[in-house]
């Protein structure tokens, strides 16, 4: 039963909003992701998943102040709630289960 | 500028609470790609992140609709569909985006031509009052209407018409005279230079960068420059105060710099380079103190009237006003709205630079017919996959489609193809650009383009609908037992449809053949035509200044002196250009001056007619050693003899009689030459002679020069100039490139409509194409049973293209008599012109046929080796 419905591509926005605490918005975090992760994350993308997670109540948002670079325009602050904290902290656990349910004779498979 | 129409995009589609901060994560994004790609690569990622902005968390709950599951699965099915089909005939496909882009691309391209031809002194603040003063003379028994009036037309008017608010003059430094401005060491040529009274900036509007508008033509010898001139001299400084000589064929003289204005993207008949106060030098006095109302037609009057009132009757009331004043007002005038004179003044004699209406219309014509041809294949083509896409509207009947949804499933197919042509015509759009800038000298900015987007749409959209409405109809009526009863789903009529159609595109091909054809042949013919002098290896060398003129024997002595050099003559006009001096003369002095003809009159050196190698056909020419009354010796041509009345030998040793200051006076005709074009081929020859008074001055010299190593001689004689004017640059034109340049919108013409013709063939030829694979399809079953009872592929080629021939036929009784008398209308354009054979009307006919031939032969080359009993099997 999925309790805290979470897609992979959200669960590392919704990481990052974390790892980023106070500087998390729209450009940082795709900065932060493309750099972590080395993968190009679309502004469509991020905007989507950020928008929907607030919806769902995993993120707050806050105007923040304008900066030049952005041409005068405010920036959108992202926080994560203590709602999103939880289903990260579900999402954890559900694969944590699973990796401890891999038998020995798997876990040992290596490929080097 | 992609940047910025995607934003707009962007805002409009956006959830308004979302917008400004997303915009600046976009900006960011955007500056980040700045720092490492080019502007464009950086405006390209930018619209690709708008594009992928487009989903349904972002965009306005009121678009919502378009994710919706419930309604757009209908829409989902028919894109699918449509894509599918589009797909699966990849040719058909091709065929059709193809012709519709290009014929999209063309109507672009003449649009944005037209739209600036049409922006000519549109600037002007109350352009609708502005009128220029026309003045309409007889000559030679023709009513002329000169662009010109009289010195001291606009004080009279001005005191005795309170309906005129304001007027004002210009004087051209004629056309024909260049002017060197110097400043310091730097030297610029320029001809477009006017004198202008000092209302002149008031009435005519051009941003005033420095300077007074109001005083800055009141000083005698102010100049005020255009922004494009002032930039080459000083480097985005304020001028006003410096000093800069105009050198030019009345002389040399300082003028002060008092004002800058901004010509740069403004158009206008005038536009001129720079603009000097009236009171300035020999002319601009000559002007001042001249009040005469009739004759001395050499000044542009230009009037401002008050609201409300009516341009013909007040131009009507100027000759009875000059009445008033004068004896004999022989001249009328009239008025010519500013902002029709670019387009409608027909004067090129005058130094009027122009367009012409007439060949806007017949671009307009074009643009139409391109779209037309291409709607009609779209047409076309579509109703031709009729056969193969009635399953599916059975089908779509059987389960409950409606009429309506059909009928929108298929608009939807052709809105499909549109839009991919849209995309196509774009990208051409932005691809051709460049060549259409170099072609028309016209800057077109990328938006310019873009501005026009939202108008390819509309275009697009009409298109769609115009060409999408008969297939889908058609489609949509067609008789559902009919269809999956396995019955030819053509009916007569809709095949008469298709016909016509076919027939029209026929028409229209035939025509633009015709036009190009003829064309084509009268340039060619000016281009061969002989003149009456020799044109080549002739150089034109200008003598700029008055201190080249007065030393005019030196020049030529020492230009002679040169090898490779074989004569040196001296003339007021080359023969490319209008001899501006004329007088009336007549046989007997007792004859009254009324009853004179106009003789045009080129003061020359005694070698100029053997230099140009002008025929003399009685008498002899100037000769300086025959001394006595050489200043009143004149040559005159066979036109003139003729206007005159007189034979060659009556004439000879004869005198004519003019009026001049001090009374008639009686020139001697020592020859006569045979009539030699020095007008362009539009006009008829004109009476003609040759003078050699003293003190007139000579504007050019013409150097008859050797066919081999000119360029040593051209380099010989550029040495020989410096050393003798270092301060003066040498110039020189080649004669017969100078008289070439007469036919240049003759020659611009000829290519825009041979591009277009081409452009317009090929859609026709798709057409017919699209239209024989359709028929071919239609009679495969035909073709096999044929085949299957003995027909030879002869016999099936002679039945297939028989029908085509018809067609063709049909067409050539419609289009050759409409392509023979528009074109007999634009030869009488010209005064010489070639006659209209059968071969201008055969010949388009034959190509039509050609063409369609190869066409058709194509498509039954690949149909008749189909083996029958795959086709006959179904059955």
């Amino acid at each position: 039963m999925k309790k805290f419905q979470l897609g992979e591509f959200e669960e590392i926005v919704l990481l990052t909003v974390a790892v980023l605490d106070q500087e998390a918005y729209g450009f940082g975090i795709k900065e932060e992701i493309e750099s972590r992760q080395e993968r190009s994350v679309s502004i469509g993308a991020l905007q989507s998943a950020l928008r929907r997670m607030e919806k769902k109540g995993y993120l707050t948002s806050q105007k923040g102040e304008g900066s030049t670079e952005r041409g005068g325009r405010p920036k959108l602050f992202f926080r994560i709630t203590a709602y999103g904290m939880k289903a990260l902290d579900y999402n954890k656990n559900v694969r944590l289960d699973l990796w401890n349910a891999i038998p020995k004779s798997v876990s040992n498979l290596s490929y080097d | 500028m992609i940047k910025r129409f995607a934003d707009i995009v962007f805002k409009w589609y956006c959830r308004k609470d979302y917008y400004l901060d997303i915009r600046g994560d976009l900006e960011e994004n955007y500056m980040k790609h700045r720092e490492r790609h080019s502007r464009r690569i950086a405006d390209l990622m930018f619209l690709k992140e708008i594009l992928l902005l487009f989903r349904p968390s972002i965009i306005q709950p009121g678009l919502n609709f378009l994710f919706s599951t419930n309604q757009s699965a209908m829409l989902k099915n028919y894109i699918k569909i449509a894509f599918r089909n589009l797909q699966r005939q990849k040719a058909y496909t091709a065929v059709n985006v193809l012709g519709l882009s290009i014929g999209i691309t063309s109507l672009f391209f003449i649009l944005i031509f037209i739209e600036s031809e049409f922006s000519y002194d549109k600037h002007h603040k109350d352009g609708d009052r502005l009128y220029r003063v026309s003045t309409e003379a007889t000559v030679n028994g023709e009513s002329v209407t000169m662009i010109t009036s009289p010195p001291g037309l606009k004080g009279r008017i001005l005191a005795d018409m309170p309906e005129i608010e304001a007027s004002t003059r210009i004087v051209s430094f004629l056309g024909i005279s260049k002017n060197i401005m110097r400043l310091g060491d730097r030297a610029i040529t320029e001809t477009r230079g006017y004198l202008a009274d000092p209302n002149y900036f008031e009435i005519f509007n051009y941003p005033i960068l420095y300077g007074s508008r109001e005083r800055m033509l009141e000083q005698p010898q102010s100049l005020v420059l255009s922004k494009t001139l002032a930039d080459k001299f000083f480097d985005e400084v304020d001028p006003v105060g410096e000093t800069i000589t105009i050198v030019n064929d009345y002389g040399t003289s300082d003028y002060a710099v008092t004002g800058v204005y901004d010509d740069r993207g403004i158009n206008s008949h005038m536009n001129p380079a720079f603009v000097c106060s009236m009171n300035s030098g020999q002319i601009g006095r000559y002007v001042v103190g001249n009040d005469r109302l009739v004759g001395n037609n050499f000044l542009f009057t230009y009037v401002k009237l008050r609201p409300g009132t009516d341009a013909k009757t007040s131009s009507e009331k100027i000759q009875g006003l000059i009445a008033n004043h004068v004896e004999s007002p022989e001249n009328a005038h009239g008025y010519l709205p500013v902002t029709d004179i670019y387009l409608h003044s027909s004067a090129p004699d005058q130094g009027n630079i122009g367009g012409d209406i007439r060949y806007i219309y017949i671009l307009i014509t074009i643009a139409i017919l391109i779209l037309a041809i291409a709607c009609i294949n779209f047409a076309n083509m579509a109703a031709a996959q009729a056969s193969k896409r009635a399953k599916e509207i059975g089908v779509r009947k059987t389960f409950g489609a409606l009429k309506r949804m059909i009928v929108t499933q298929f608009l939807g197919e052709s809105m499909a193809i549109t839009l991919l042509s849209l995309i196509v015509s774009i990208a051409a759009i932005f691809l051709l650009a460049p060549s259409y800038s170099s072609f028309t000298g016209k800057e077109i900015a990328t938006m310019q383009i873009l501005e026009k987007i939202g108008f390819l749409v509309a275009i697009g959209l009409v298109t769609s609908l115009l060409a999408g409405s008969y297939p889908s109809f058609y489609l949509s009526s067609l008789k559902l037992k009919n269809i999956l009863g396995g019955r030819s789903s053509n009916s007569a009529g809709s095949f008469i449809v298709r016909k016509v159609l076919v027939v029209f595109q026929f028409v229209v091909g035939i025509l633009l053949i015709v036009g190009s054809m003829t064309t084509a042949k009268q340039l060619n013919f000016i281009q061969s035509k002989p003149l009456g002098f020799n044109s080549t290896n002739q150089l034109v060398v200008p003598l700029q200044s008055e201190e080249v003129i007065t030393q005019l024997t030196k020049v030529k002595s020492t230009l002679l002196a040169i090898p490779g050099v074989q004569a040196v003559a001296g003339t007021t006009y080359t023969p490319a250009q209008f001899v501006l001096s004329d007088n009336l003369f007549r046989a007997s002095p007792a004859q009254p001056s009324e009853d004179g003809i106009i003789i045009r009159q080129n003061d020359v050196d005694s070698g100029l007619i053997e230099v140009l190698g002008i025929e003399v056909v009685a008498g002899r020419t100037f000769d300086e050693s025959i001394s006595g009354q050489a200043d009143r010796s004149i040559v005159v041509n066979e036109a003139a003899v003729r206007a005159l009345g007189l034979t060659n030998e009556s004439i000879l040793n004869n005198d004519i009689y003019t009026e001049e200051r001090d009374g008639v006076v009686g020139y001697n005709v020592i020859g006569v030459v045979s009539d030699f074009h020095s007008r362009s081929l539009h006009r008829p020859i004109d009476p003609y002679l040759f003078a050699m008074r003293p003190g007139n001055n000579m504007s050019s010299v013409i150097v008859k020069i050797d066919a081999n190593n000119y360029q040593r001689t051209i380099s010989a004689l550029e040495d020989r100039w410096d050393s003798l004017f270092p301060t003066l640059p040498f110039e020189f034109y080649f004669l017969d490139q100078q008289l070439m340049a007469q036919y240049e919108s003759d020659q611009k013409f000829a290519q825009i409509i041979n591009l277009f013709t081409t452009v317009a063939l090929v859609l026709c030829l798709i057409g017919i194409f699209g239209l024989t694979s359709f028929t071919v399809q239609q009679s495969l079953k035909e073709i096999s049973i044929r085949k299957v009872l003995g027909a030879s592929m002869g016999n099936i080629y002679t039945s297939l293209a028989l029908k085509f021939l018809l067609l063709v036929g049909i067409a050539a009784v419609v289009s050759v008599p409409i392509g023979m008398i528009v074109m007999t209308k634009w030869l009488e354009l010209f005064a010489y012109h070639i006659n209209l054979g059968v071969s201008a009307a055969v010949f388009p006919v034959l190509i039509i046929i050609g063409s369609s031939l190869i066409v058709i032969s194509y498509k039954l080359f690949f149909a008749a080796r189909v083996n029958p009993t795959v086709i006959l099997r179904g059955d």
